[in-house]
């Protein structure tokens, strides 16, 4: 059974609020891209299980294929192959239509995301890609391993305040949240060399018949104003003094 | 804009059920409700309650069968995620991921994306649609209205059927999203020795010790004490920011409290710009004097 790994080129998260601004109604094309914040989580669950069960891991993303040079992050972490769809709408039907075609095209039994970062954080393509496959949908995932006598698999999932271990057959997508045991491996030098003879496969984009999930009204920069005050830092026992004063009048200790 | 029913789905949490009573309310007063949980009475302002007792994917093909009667469903927490998508295709219904607000007159749901860095506002056009709410940005409802939960069989293979084989619980020894004071640390600790200072410094608070998700990764501190998009959402009065630079993942976890005290080497630090007070220092100096002083203070 073949593996994906959906992943998503998004600007990077870290950008101060201060210097943040739109064009067109996202985020500005002046930001460090970087892959998907969770995404890096995702191909680690999906390499873990791929030396686990032998089988081959394709990376697969949404995105104009000028993007090739930051998806290639995946290559040298240890995916086997690239598959770009070329296109640019956030829509989420419209992607998870695409890599879902992408899904079927190339053989693919099982598929994990990143949480939350293939579409401006709705989390809806992977639970709408669940959906057009037809196929069982397991959110806040982080773990999955093929059992060792029969063909089914064991997945730990994260909640609130429980960890669930799962078992089940056939078919799935998994979201995959942060945890310790999925930290992204740091690609080493042996693993960038080898990435750069792996198969990077470019598709044209099919469009998905419109379905007016909502209108998109506007898209604003909240304002958050808040008061500052920077205290003396000369002697911090005085600072700390009158941080306790202060907060004292204010009723909070 | 008002419908002619509703109907919530989510688990048995008071608080998850609480918010979607609360919103639910806003659009009609002929609600329904489909639960996960085993309990045979559900305190909620609704009129008829779902019961299953098992995983919601599992029961996807069955409530979709009974959803595909109402024209809003609303949904949170992680049956919201199990279900929110799959229904929508399912039933070929509008959407909304997300929503962290909502203008009920309109009938527009905003939802914050980029780390709470811009608004976008969706406007649903046509029923039945489908709203999944974000945790904790609404008011929730407490009723004492008790309704008996009626039970349905999932209808789902033996093949099929996704089982759970364990569960573990996770001891949890902090509630960061009650806590009132909250003492978190960042990148700038630097160790697990580190934490160690900041839980003497949020005891002697009364309060309880958080961190970044930086210091998580790190293996400072374990994932329970994570504030931020992925961890905790904070409602805290005070909380001190130590070493913790203002990533704007962190900075959506701590959008509701009331009074940030940030303490950072670097004076350029994002979180200087949420902050109360702002104190350019080294951390650990700080709490130093900061513990003096509170010795002094009570003794």
């Amino acid at each position: 059974m073949n593996i994906g790994v959906c992943i998503k080129v998004v600007y990077d998260y870290e950008t101060p609020a201060e210097k943040f601004h739109l064009g067109n109604n996202r985020m500005h094309g002046d930001y460090k891209e970087v892959l998907g914040l969770y995404d890096e989580h995702a191909i680690e669950v999906a390499l873990q299980l791929k030396s686990n069960m032998n089988a081959k891991l394709y990376a697969i993303s949404y995105a104009k294929s000028d993007k090739v040079s930051v998806l290639k992050k995946a290559l040298s972490m240890g995916s086997d192959e690239l598959i770009v769809i070329n296109g640019e709408k956030d829509d989420p039907f419209q992607t998870a239509y695409n890599l879902v075609n992408a899904i079927n095209k190339y053989d693919i039994g099982l598929v994990v995301f990143g949480r939350m970062s293939s579409d401006l954080e709705r989390e809806m393509v992977p639970p709408l890609s669940a959906a057009m496959l037809n196929w069982r949908y397991l959110p806040y995932v982080i773990s999955i391993t093929k059992d060792e006598n029969n063909d089914r698999f064991t997945c730990i999932q994260q909640l609130e305040d429980k960890n669930l271990t799962l078992s089940l057959g056939g078919k799935f997508v998994a979201s995959i949240t942060d945890a310790p045991c999925n930290l992204p491996r740091i690609p080493n030098l042996k693993e960038i060399m080898k990435s750069k003879s792996k198969p990077i496969h470019i598709e044209d984009e099919v469009n998905f018949t419109s379905f007016d999930w909502a209108r998109e009204m506007d898209v604003k920069i909240p304002t958050y104003e808040y008061v500052n005050e920077m205290l003396p830092n000369e002697d911090l026992n005085v600072t700390a003094k009158l941080l306790i004063d202060n907060l004292k009048k204010e009723h909070y200790l | 804009m008002k419908v002619n029913n509703a109907l919530i789905i989510s688990d048995d949490s008071k608080d998850r059920l609480g918010e979607l009573n609360f919103v639910s309310h806003k659009f009609c007063n002929n609600i329904d409700a489909i639960v996960f949980s085993n309990k045979s009475e559900i305190e909620i302002d609704a009129n008829k309650v779902f019961g299953f007792n098992t995983l919601p994917v599992n029961a996807i093909d069955r409530i979709a069968q009974i959803a595909k009667n109402y024209d809003v469903i609303l949904t949170n927490g992680i049956v919201g995620a199990y279900v929110g998508g799959i229904l929508a295709y399912k039933l070929n219904m509008s959407c909304v991921f997300g929503v962290n607000e909502i203008k009920y007159d309109d009938f527009i749901f905003i939802h914050s994306a980029y780390g709470d860095k811009a608004l976008f506002e969706y406007k649903i056009e046509r029923l039945p649609a489908l709203i999944v709410l974000k945790e904790k940005y609404f008011e929730a409802l407490a009723s004492t209205n008790k309704v008996n939960v009626e039970y349905v069989e999932a209808d789902v293979s033996k093949q099929d059927t996704v089982t759970v084989i364990k569960e573990e619980k996770i001891e949890k020894t902090v509630d960061l999203g009650k806590a009132k004071i909250v003492v978190g640390g960042g990148r700038g600790i630097g160790s697990k020795e580190g934490f160690a200072i900041l839980e003497k410094i949020a005891k002697k608070l009364g309060g309880v010790a958080g961190a970044s998700r930086a210091a998580v990764d790190n293996n400072w501190i374990s994932y329970q004490y994570q504030i931020g998009q992925s961890g905790a959402m904070l409602s805290a009065d005070v909380y001190f920011a130590f070493g913790i630079s203002g990533a704007t993942q962190h900075l959506a976890g701590i959008k509701n409290v009331k009074c940030v005290i940030a303490i950072n080497t670097d004076e350029q630090a994002p979180i200087f710009k949420r902050a109360r007070y702002n104190i350019v220092a080294d951390w650990k100096e700080f709490v130093n004097a900061l513990i003096n002083q509170l010795e002094a203070v009570n003794g």
